[in-house]
C-alpha cells in the first residue's frame, strides 16, 4: 500500500515536471513554458544610431557613347539632374532624409500567457511596434504579433492570428536578440516584403523601363515584417538529442495588415522542416546545431491580375561552446522588387520622379546567401562576422545588380536584459553584366547605375537592446 | 589582605588581561595556520522543477563563492527528484552551470533519480558529475561538516 502510495506521488510530481525545456523558435514565440502565468508584459526597446559614409553622387555624366553606333548619345536632364544627391542606400531609413541619425528604431511592448481554465492548453502572444521603421512607415503604432495557439492535437498545435511565418532564419528569430543590427540585403529584400500598386504620374517624367518588363509602382501599406494573418499547423517532436519540427502556414498575404485590401483575394502557403541536434541548453542560445528548409508560394494581386511569387530556401546554424556559424540560401521567383528608379528622394522637375521598379512576372529571379561566424570568447563580449550577397534579376543579363557586404560586429552584454551592439559593414552594389547594355536607353541607364551603385558607403551602426 | 599580596592579585590580573587581549588581537588580525587551512563548505540541495529555483541555487552558490572567495570554499550542489532536469542536456540553466563547474563548484545528480527517469549519462550535461543517492549524499555532506541550504 506505502509503496503504491509513493508510486503514485512520485508520478504525479514527474507528470507535473517540465518533461523538456528543449526550445525552437516556434515555440519560444507561440508557445508558454508549463506553469506561465495568465499574463506576462515583456518588450524591449533598440535606439539605434547610424551613420553612412557614403556621400552624394557626382559623375553621372552629359552623354554616353552609344553601343550602336559609336555617337554621343545625351543622357536626360531627368538622369543627370541627380547629381548632387545622396542615393537611398546612403540614407537612413525608414525616413530616408539624412546619412546619420539616432533613433529609436524599435520600441516593442508585448503581453504573453496561458488562457484561464483551459488547462494551459491555449495560449496567446501579442506584440506592438511603437519604433521608427518599415513596419511604422504610415501609422505611429501598429500590432506585429496577435495570435492564439491551440495545443489540444497531439503533433498539431495549430496557431491563429496575425504572426511570423516559417520563413528563414534571420526571419524566424527574434530582433531582440539578433546578433547583427541589420538584416542581410537578401532576407531584408526578398522576404521583407515590399506591398506595391501600379503607379505612374502624368506630369512628371521617368525613367523608363528599357530591359526586361517592370512595373512602374509605390509602396502600399507597411512592410511585411515576415508575417502574415493566416493558420499555422506546426510540432516539433524529440527523439533524444535529436528535435524534428515542421510548420505549415495559409496566409492571407497582405502582411501587418489585417484587411485584405494590399493583395484582395489571394493567399499564401508557408512551410519550413528542420532537424536539430541539441548539444545542450534551451531557450534562444541553445546550443545545437540545425539544419532546415522552407518554401512559400502565393499569388499577387497587381492592377487587374495576379502575378505568382514564390520564395524559398535551405540553410544551417551551429552554435556550441560560444562558436556560432550559420549560412542559408534563398532564391525567388516572381514579385521581384527591383529598386526605387532613379534611387534617390524626388527633388522635383527636371528630375525623372523616382518610381519603384517591380518585376511581376515568375520568369524573374533573384538569389542570395549568407554566411556567418560568431565567437563569443569571454561572458561578456563575441565578436562576429558575416558576408551576405544578393543578386537580382538573375534573368536579365542587363538588368542583373549584386549587393553584397562584409559586416564586422561586435556585442557586449552588459546583463541578461541589456546588450549592446557595433557593426561596420562594407557594401558594395554593381552592375553585373555591363556588356549587356546594347541599346541606347541601357547604355545611358545602366551608366547611371554602376555610377550610383558605385556610391554606396560603408555604414557604422550602434545599437542597445533592452529586453523589459 | 596584605599589600604585597594586593600587589601580586594585580600584576596576575594585568598578565591574564595582557595574555588574553593578545591572543584576542592575534585571532582576528592573524589566524592560525589551522584557520587558513579549513575551508567554508555548503552543500545545497535541488530536488524541485522550477526553473527559478535552480536559478537560485546557482546564485547562492555563485554569492558564497563571491563573499568569502573561491579559494576558501567548497560548494556543492546535489540534484535529485523533479530536480533532475536542472541536469538534463536541455536544461534551461545549462551555460550556467558550466560557468558554476568552471568556477569550482562541484554539480552532481543523483544516480537512483536518473534510474527512475530511465535517463543515462548521455541524456545528462557534461559539466554534470554524479553520486549514488542525493539524499545520502546530502546526509555525508552534513556529517563532514557541510551547511545544508534548500533553496
Amino acid at each position: 500500500m506505502k509503496k503504491t502510495l509513493l508510486a503514485t506521488i512520485t508520478v504525479a510530481a514527474f507528470a507535473h515536471a517540465p518533461t523538456s525545456f528543449a526550445t525552437n523558435w516556434f515555440q519560444l514565440q507561440n508557445n508558454e513554458q508549463p506553469g506561465a502565468a495568465f499574463y506576462k508584459f515583456w518588450g524591449f526597446i533598440q535606439p539605434t544610431y547610424m551613420y553612412n559614409e557614403g556621400g552624394a553622387v557626382n559623375g553621372i555624366p552629359a552623354t554616353v557613347v552609344s553601343p550602336v553606333n559609336g555617337a554621343n548619345v545625351p543622357v536626360p536632364a531627368g538622369l543627370s539632374a541627380y547629381n548632387g544627391q545622396a542615393a537611398l542606400f546612403n540614407l537612413v531609413g525608414p525616413d530616408l532624409d539624412h546619412g546619420e541619425q539616432l533613433q529609436m528604431f524599435r520600441a516593442r511592448p508585448g503581453v504573453r500567457g496561458v488562457i484561464p481554465g483551459t488547462g494551459e492548453k491555449i495560449n496567446y502572444f501579442a506584440l506592438a511596434e511603437f519604433g521608427n521603421n518599415a513596419l511604422t512607415r504610415e501609422r505611429q503604432a501598429v500590432l506585429t504579433d496577435a495570435t492564439v495557439t491551440f495545443n489540444y492535437i497531439p503533433g498539431a498545435r495549430i496557431r491563429v492570428g496575425l504572426g511570423r511565418l516559417p520563413l528563414g532564419e534571420e526571419a524566424m528569430q527574434g530582433v531582440q536578440i539578433m546578433d547583427y543590427i541589420n538584416f542581410t540585403t537578401v532576407t531584408d529584400q526578398l522576404l521583407n516584403e515590399r506591398f506595391v500598386q501600379p503607379y505612374a504620374n502624368p506630369s512628371r517624367t521617368h525613367a523608363a523601363v528599357v530591359g526586361a518588363p517592370m512595373a512602374m509602382s509605390q509602396l502600399n501599406g507597411a512592410f511585411g515584417g515576415f508575417r502574415d494573418v493566416g493558420v499555422e499547423v506546426y510540432d516539433w517532436f524529440n527523439r533524444g538529442r535529436w528535435e524534428y519540427t515542421y510548420a505549415v502556414m495559409a496566409s492571407q498575404a497582405n502582411g501587418i495588415s489585417f484587411s485584405d485590401d494590399l493583395n484582395p483575394g489571394n493567399h499564401d502557403v508557408t512551410a519550413r522542416l528542420q532537424a536539430t541536434y541539441v548539444f545542450q541548453g534551451a531557450g534562444p542560445k541553445r546550443e545545437d546545431v540545425t539544419a532546415y528548409a522552407w518554401h512559400q508560394e502565393g499569388k499577387r494581386a497587381y492592377g487587374s491580375s495576379d502575378y505568382t511569387r514564390m520564395r524559398e530556401g535551405i540553410g544551417a546554424k551551429y552554435l556550441n561552446h560560444g562558436l556560432r556559424v550559420s549560412g542559408e540560401y534563398i532564391r525567388a521567383k516572381g514579385m521581384i522588387y527591383v529598386a526605387p528608379t532613379p534611387q534617390f528622394n524626388d527633388i522635383g522637375s527636371p528630375a525623372f520622379e523616382p518610381v519603384d521598379y517591380v518585376a511581376l512576372d515568375s520568369s524573374n529571379k533573384a538569389d542570395g546567401y549568407y554566411l556567418d561566424i560568431g565567437w563569443k570568447f569571454a561572458p561578456k563580449w563575441e565578436v562576429d562576422l558575416r558576408y551576405d550577397e544578393l543578386s537580382k534579376m538573375t534573368n536579365s543579363a542587363y538588368d542583373e545588380r549584386k549587393v553584397s557586404a562584409w559586416t564586422l560586429g561586435g556585442q557586449y552584454f552588459y546583463s541578461p536584459k541589456i546588450r549592446f551592439a557595433l557593426n561596420y559593414e562594407i557594401r558594395d552594389i554593381k552592375v553585373v553584366n555591363p556588356e549587356a547594355q546594347l541599346t541606347n536607353g541601357q547604355k545611358i541607364q545602366g551608366t547611371a547605375a554602376g555610377i550610383i551603385g558605385a556610391s554606396a558607403g560603408n555604414r557604422i551602426s550602434a545599437q542597445m537592446t533592452w529586453v523589459f | 589582605m596584605k599589600p604585597i599580596h594586593q600587589f601580586r592579585t594585580l600584576a596576575t590580573a594585568i598578565a591574564l588581561a595582557l595574555t588574553f587581549a593578545s591572543t584576542g588581537v592575534q585571532a582576528v588580525d592573524a589566524p592560525t595556520p589551522q584557520a587558513e587551512m579549513e575551508k567554508q563548505k555548503v552543500v545545497f540541495q535541488v530536488s524541485a522543477s522550477d526553473p527559478k529555483i535552480w536559478n537560485l541555487a546557482l546564485n547562492n552558490a555563485k554569492n558564497v563563492q563571491q563573499e568569502i572567495g573561491a579559494k576558501n570554499a567548497e560548494v556543492e550542489i546535489v540534484v535529485y527528484g523533479p530536480g533532475i532536469g536542472m541536469l538534463k542536456f536541455d536544461s534551461a540553466v545549462a551555460s550556467r552551470i558550466d560557468e558554476a563547474v568552471g568556477d569550482g563548484v562541484k554539480v552532481v545528480a543523483c544516480e537512483n533519480t536518473m534510474k527512475a527517469q530511465k535517463l543515462s549519462r548521455d541524456d545528462m550535461l557534461a559539466s554534470a558529475g554524479y553520486v549514488p543517492a542525493g539524499v545520502v549524499e546530502l546526509m555525508k555532506k552534513q556529517k563532514e561538516g557541510y551547511a545544508y541550504i534548500r533553496p
